[in-house]
């Protein structure tokens, strides 16, 4: 069909993320099983099979050395650079004819840009299954620190799976762009990623719109949030075996159980001051059942993971002396990866670089939504969006009461258009008046009025029948055009707001702070009036219908009506809401009992039409309380 | 002289008029180009709806997952503290109120689509299960399920929580 959508991909060493720009911004893509991220993991089952993701970690410890995770530690590395990696895993790694690094399962060898191909190709599918449409191209990201074998091997991997790697970008710029900060001009960013598994800091320089540049990295490969995950299982059992003196480190099922209970609490720490781990029946003995019950507090927590933070301090203070710049040159700081989300990780942040990071993005998520944003300026679809702009304002026109009716709330994205059906509020009324304004506020005198006009000519008709169509049309520039077209007579009057009769930046905000402070005012104010004009026109179809009854109303009865009538008219020349309310109530039922038995005497002859809750006459209409008022 | 006037004259009119054939074609090439952005537009909207309408089917069935999954461990402590009643020899009797209250528990939850995942002596399959531990057992074929550490649901048809289980080598 033509442009086809670029995806962005985080391969990570843990986890893999897709997303891919919608409607001119990133989304992520969800893998087929529902989840955002992806395992990057492999196995190879005794039959062949492959499973790539979820479904490959849940047979991990079953299928150990047939399964892959951490591939990403091997990708164009050579075998003797990786020796002291491949005894941390329980796959084998062997080494290829030119001295390459491969991955030995199930009696075949693999190297690690086809391992991280099956990655991609789950990736993909997933992808094309989401978004109905094929997909063959991507942007895939690598750490800053990764060589040109490194690269190569990402790009490699990706042709593999079927997908051209349109373009490789360094994880830090990818996390920049999803903050926007490219658009920056001669700034210096730190970017703190802290995943799973491995710890980065990246400095980069932005120097104009576009122009990105890595001036160093540094990290630790080995410290991540498995390891603050570890301390808190180390302590449970510790202090368990304090307590009970039971030894729960050989006890494969608590100790599974103390981990999900961990990692639970560590992420509720990041917005509680205080969980508790509560584990009933975690073990028995002669004694009896045992349970496992503590509190974990913020600053214990704190406590217990201190040196692991701290271990993030030298790398940061290296990457500063490479690029050869201080902490006070530092205009902006990213934060990447989940555990970020804690706390105290993000003071540290703050701490090393002397400004509040950024952290408004999703940090599991950033890179792959910058790699997307990326992908989306390469095709052509980042730019265009950019164009829409919003109404900062509700936009409306005063109706009976003197309130506000809204046609365009604020927030909307223009161009657009709106119409709506407006009738008149008296009888003979044979012009309208059409006031425009912008605004929150219930009562037209505290909005803006933008504009004003009046529809004339029309023909003389009881109140609630004729019909105006007032449309609000607002263009790309944010130019309006307000018209009022009598439906009857075909007469069209308009008038032309351009964007610079509205209000200013500060007044919009102004306003908006306004609006708040007055809300429930507004709302009372609103009520109130709704219910006035619902009085008002009540009485006026409680007339009517009595008139056009005539003798066919028992003369008793047309009293008892005629007495309501009055009583709703005093209590809507005084001030008393439920005064209104009451009288109308009254009235109402009088009026339709009446109505009622009309229609079981009359029965066959055409009966004159029961007034409707107030709301006017009419199906057409909407909203027939909000009436544009006759100009006096 | 009139010859050179007329010939000059028939020079500009040629002139203008390749002038406008060229702005008509730059034209017709900008209207192809808004075209093609304006149906662009209309399909990733159109695409947008669809996607939406299968995410609400899809939030409805499963609005109350984040509080099953909760729940879940709630059951779990219930299953836990049985196996330890019947490791210690308790008697049925004595524990029946808890026993009901647990299968309150179960039926609120099966009412609201989720149900077991049955695994007990079945092939290992890592869709519906989640490996902890090999045991080496003499009997038992390789890749079967010997032992169920942790129960496992289903909500709807999709794999709430995977069965916990002990894999024999």
């Amino acid at each position: 069909m033509g442009k086809e959508k670029i995806i962005g991909i985080d391969l990570g060493t843990t986890n893999s993320c897709a997303a891919v720009i919608v409607g001119g911004e990133p989304v992520v893509i969800p893998s087929s099983e529902g989840e955002r991220v992806t395992p990057s993991v492999v196995s190879i089952g005794k039959d062949g099979t492959r499973t790539v993701g979820r479904v490959a970690k849940r047979q991990a410890v079953s299928n150990a050395e047939n399964t892959v995770f951490s591939i990403k530690r091997f990708m164009g590395r050579r075998y003797d650079e990786v020796k002291e990696e491949s005894k941390l895993v329980p796959y084998k790694v062997v080494e290829g004819s030119k001295g390459e690094a491969l991955v030995k399962i199930a009696d075949k060898t693999y190297s690690p840009p086809e391992i991280s191909a099956m990655i991609l190709q789950k990736i993909k599918t997933d992808a094309e299954a989401y978004l109905g449409e094929k997909v063959t191209k991507a942007v895939i990201t690598v750490p800053a620190y990764f060589n040109d074998s490194q690269r190569q091997a990402t790009k490699d991997a990706g042709e593999v799976a079927g997908l051209e790697v349109v373009r490789i970008i360094n994880e830090p710029t990818a996390a920049s762009l999803a903050y926007g900060l490219e658009k920056k001009k001669d700034e210096h960013i730190a970017v703190f990623d802290f995943g799973g598994g491995t710890f980065d800091i990246s400095v980069l320089e932005v120097w104009e719109e576009g122009g990105c540049k890595v001036l160093s990295t540094n990290g630790d490969t080995h410290l991540g949030g498995d390891d603050l995950d570890q301390k808190i299982m180390t302590w449970l059992i510790d202090e368990f075996k304090k307590e009970t003196g039971i030894d729960l480190k050989n006890d494969r099922m608590a100790i599974q159980r103390l981990k999900e209970a961990g990692e639970k609490a560590k992420c509720e720490l990041s917005t509680t001051l205080e969980t508790e781990i509560n584990l009933p029946f975690i073990t028995a003995d002669q004694t009896g059942p045992k349970h496992l019950v503590k509190k974990l507090t913020r600053s214990k927590l704190e406590q217990l993971v201190d040196d692991l933070i701290e271990r993030t301090s030298r790398p940061c203070e290296m990457a500063l002396s490479d690029a050869k710049l201080s902490a006070a040159k530092m205009d902006e700081v990213v934060l990447v990866g989940g555990q970020t989300r804690m706390p105290l990780l993000q003071e540290k942040a703050k701490k090393l670089f002397g400004k509040e990071p950024h952290k408004g993005v999703n940090p599991d998520e950033v890179v792959a939504l910058g790699a997307a944003i990326q992908g989306g300026v390469l095709v052509g679809d980042v730019k265009e969006l950019v164009l829409l702009d919003v109404t900062p304002l509700s936009l409306g026109v005063e109706t009976l009461g003197s309130v506000t009716t809204v046609l365009i709330p604020r927030n909307t994205t223009i161009p657009t258009s709106k119409s709506e059906v407006f009738t008149t509020a008296a009888d003979g009324q044979t012009s309208v008046e059409v006031h425009v304004l912008q605004g929150e506020r219930t009562m037209a005198a505290d909005n803006k009025t933008l504009g004003r006009f009046h529809l004339v000519g029309m023909p003389p008709a009881p109140r609630g029948i004729p019909q105006v169509e007032v449309t609000f049309d607002i263009d790309r520039n944010g130019i309006i055009n307000v018209s009022a077209k009598d439906k009857g007579t075909a007469k069209e009057q308009k008038i032309t707001i351009t964007a610079s009769s509205g209000l200013s930046k500060d007044e919009v905000e102004k306003m908006k702070k306004e609006a708040q402070s007055h809300e429930a005012d507004d709302k009372k104010k609103r009520e109130e009036i709704e219910i006035r004009n619902q009085a008002d026109s009540f009485v006026y179809t409680a007339e009517k219908t009595i008139k056009e009854a005539g003798d066919k109303i028992d003369k008793a009865v047309k009293e008892s009506i005629e007495k309501r009538i009055s009583a709703l008219k005093s209590a809507l020349s005084g001030s008393d809401v439920s005064e209104i309310k009451k009288a109308l109530e009254d009235l109402q039922k009088e009026l339709y009992e009446m109505s009622a038995t009309l229609y079981k005497n009359a029965a066959g002859k055409e009966a004159p039409e029961p007034g409707s809750q107030g709301k006017g006459e009419g199906d057409k209409t909407i909203d027939a309380d909000y009436e544009i008022k006759d100009n006096k | 002289m009139e010859q050179a006037k007329k010939e000059h004259k028939k020079e500009k009119e040629h002139k203008h008029a390749e002038a406008a054939q060229e702005l008509l074609k730059k034209k017709d090439g900008e209207i192809e180009e808004l075209k093609d952005k304006y149906y662009r537009a209309l399909a990733d909207l159109d695409n947008f709806k669809k996607r939406a309408v299968i995410e609400k089917e899809d939030t409805i069935a499963f609005a109350n997952l984040t509080l099953i999954e909760a729940l879940l461990t709630v059951l779990d402590s219930f299953e836990r503290a049985f196996d330890l009643f019947k490791q210690a020899g308790q008697k049925e009797e004595d524990v029946m109120g808890i026993a009901l209250i647990k299968k309150q528990f179960e039926d609120v939850i099966l009412k609201a689509g989720v149900s077991q995942i049955e695994a007990q002596g079945k092939p290992f399959d890592p869709n519906f299960h989640e490996a902890v531990m090999k045991k080496k057992t003499e009997g038992a074929s390789e890749g079967t399920v010997l032992e169920v550490l942790q129960k496992g649901y289903m909500m709807h048809n999709r794999v709430i929580r995977p069965v916990m289980v002990v894999v024999s080598e």
